[in-house]
């Protein structure tokens, strides 16, 4: 049988060429330990205080998870996400440091990529596109080169 | 701010250009080829010498203050050019031994050796040797896990600063005993036998160009997340006292040049 030698991925069997990427060295959080925050986020935002619960969910998010957790956690994010109405957005932009909407911008990419996100697509690109009208391209492309992903 | 000086010369895409000592002339690279212009008249830059010689698109291409120019391919090979008494140029060709394309070249600023970076995770240090009449290369393997995109020299001829896709930038020694003169002790180190790794540190996204200050104290670097960083090394072994990072709101920055010391 003739193999298509052209396209053959030498460097799989050369072990001197295996790459392996430097490790992520955050911590890991297990659901049970992520319940109290998620709770945290919820509570603060039926009372009221939007831009608290949304810096909440941007603090240490769980990078290092299993895919599972981080549905969860992004979830939670949704719904805050969800709640803040149209005309408040920019107002919670302009109380962001620029490090925090460099993962407000991972949660959207994120989001956008679950089925739940998808439903509210109008709201999640209503964020994208205020936020990089605010801001610039810079978080779009940090999402794109960060080892550390959602 | 005054306006730009444009020069048009190409329709292809230019990899790399290097302009001469005395600024007279510029040598820029074309496909597989290299063209030297002489623009001592900025409106009608006239072209000197076509050198061919590679056989895949020429990446990068260095010229040191002797006038040699080094230039490095797709095809895996450099070439170092000497000019001869009636214009053209001859090529000697450099075994690099290695089995991807060369990235970028530098020479030394003694102009006695030069540095290829490559996408076979190897930088190839080469230099002349009188006994054979040819140019040996040594490979600065260990331990650099991806493709080098940059490199830069440090003044005292034995330092190279090496920015990499696998986020690191690193400092080694490219000491070589035929050639090289034992360096006094720097900001970077001590006892600098070859291949020593004086620096590394992690940025975390491809690390596009790197350069030294002036004054050769620290590095700043420019990585595909758009971000300007400046590494301070420490007074201990392959310390790292301090990153800061710039972080920016456009699109990533390509190339970095350090234009006073103030």
């Amino acid at each position: 049988m003739e193999q298509d030698w052209r396209r053959i991925d030498v460097d799989a069997y050369d072990p001197d060429q295996q790459y392996q990427p430097d490790p992520i060295d955050v911590p890991v959080y297990t659901l049970q330990a992520l319940e109290p925050k998620l709770q945290q986020i919820r509570g603060l935002l039926s009372r009221g205080s939007a831009l608290d619960s949304l810096r909440l969910a941007i603090d240490s998010p769980p990078y290092a998870d299993e895919p599972s957790v981080k549905k969860q956690y992004l979830l939670g994010v949704l719904e805050v996400l969800n709640n803040i109405k149209q005309t408040e957005i920019n107002g919670v932009i302009k109380q962001l440091t620029l490090d925090e909407i460099d993962v407000l911008i991972k949660f959207v990419y994120s989001l956008m990529a679950l089925k739940e996100g998808q439903k509210s697509g109008g709201v999640l690109l209503g964020w994208f596109d205020k936020t990089i009208e605010a801001v610039g391209e810079g978080p779009v492309v940090r999402y794109l080169s960060d080892p550390l992903k959602l | 701010m005054s306006a730009p000086i444009e020069f048009n010369l190409s329709k292809e895409p230019i990899y790399d250009h290097c302009f001469s000592q005395d600024k007279q002339t510029v040598a820029i690279t074309k496909e597989n080829t290299v063209e030297i212009y002489n623009v001592a008249s900025r409106a009608q830059p006239k072209l000197i010498a076509t050198l061919s010689g590679h056989d895949k698109t020429v990446t990068a291409l260095d010229i040191n203050a002797k006038g040699q120019i080094v230039t490095c391919s797709q095809d895996r090979n450099a070439l170092v050019w000497d000019k001869q008494h009636d214009g053209t140029y001859k090529p000697t060709l450099v075994l690099l031994r290695i089995n991807r394309a060369a990235t970028s070249v530098k020479w030394s600023p003694n102009g006695e050796k030069f540095a290829v970076a490559s996408s076979a995770r190897v930088i190839a240090v080469c230099y002349f040797e009188d006994e054979n009449d040819w140019w040996i290369s040594k490979h600065i393997k260990k331990p650099l896990k991806s493709t080098i995109l940059s490199l830069d020299w440090h003044e005292n001829n034995v330092l190279l600063a090496a920015g990499s896709t696998d986020g690191h930038v690193r400092v080694f020694s490219a000491y070589v005993k035929a050639v090289d003169k034992k360096p006094p002790p720097t900001v970077w180190g001590e006892r600098l036998p070859f291949q020593t790794l004086c620096l590394d540190s992690n940025l975390r996204s491809w690390v596009y160009d790197v350069k030294f200050d002036p004054s050769y104290q620290f590095l700043a670097a420019v990585t595909q997340d758009g971000s300007i960083h400046f590494i301070y090394p420490g007074p201990g072994d392959q310390e790292v006292e301090g990153v800061f990072t710039v972080k920016n709101s456009t699109l990533p920055f390509k190339t970095l040049l350090f234009v006073n010391s103030g």
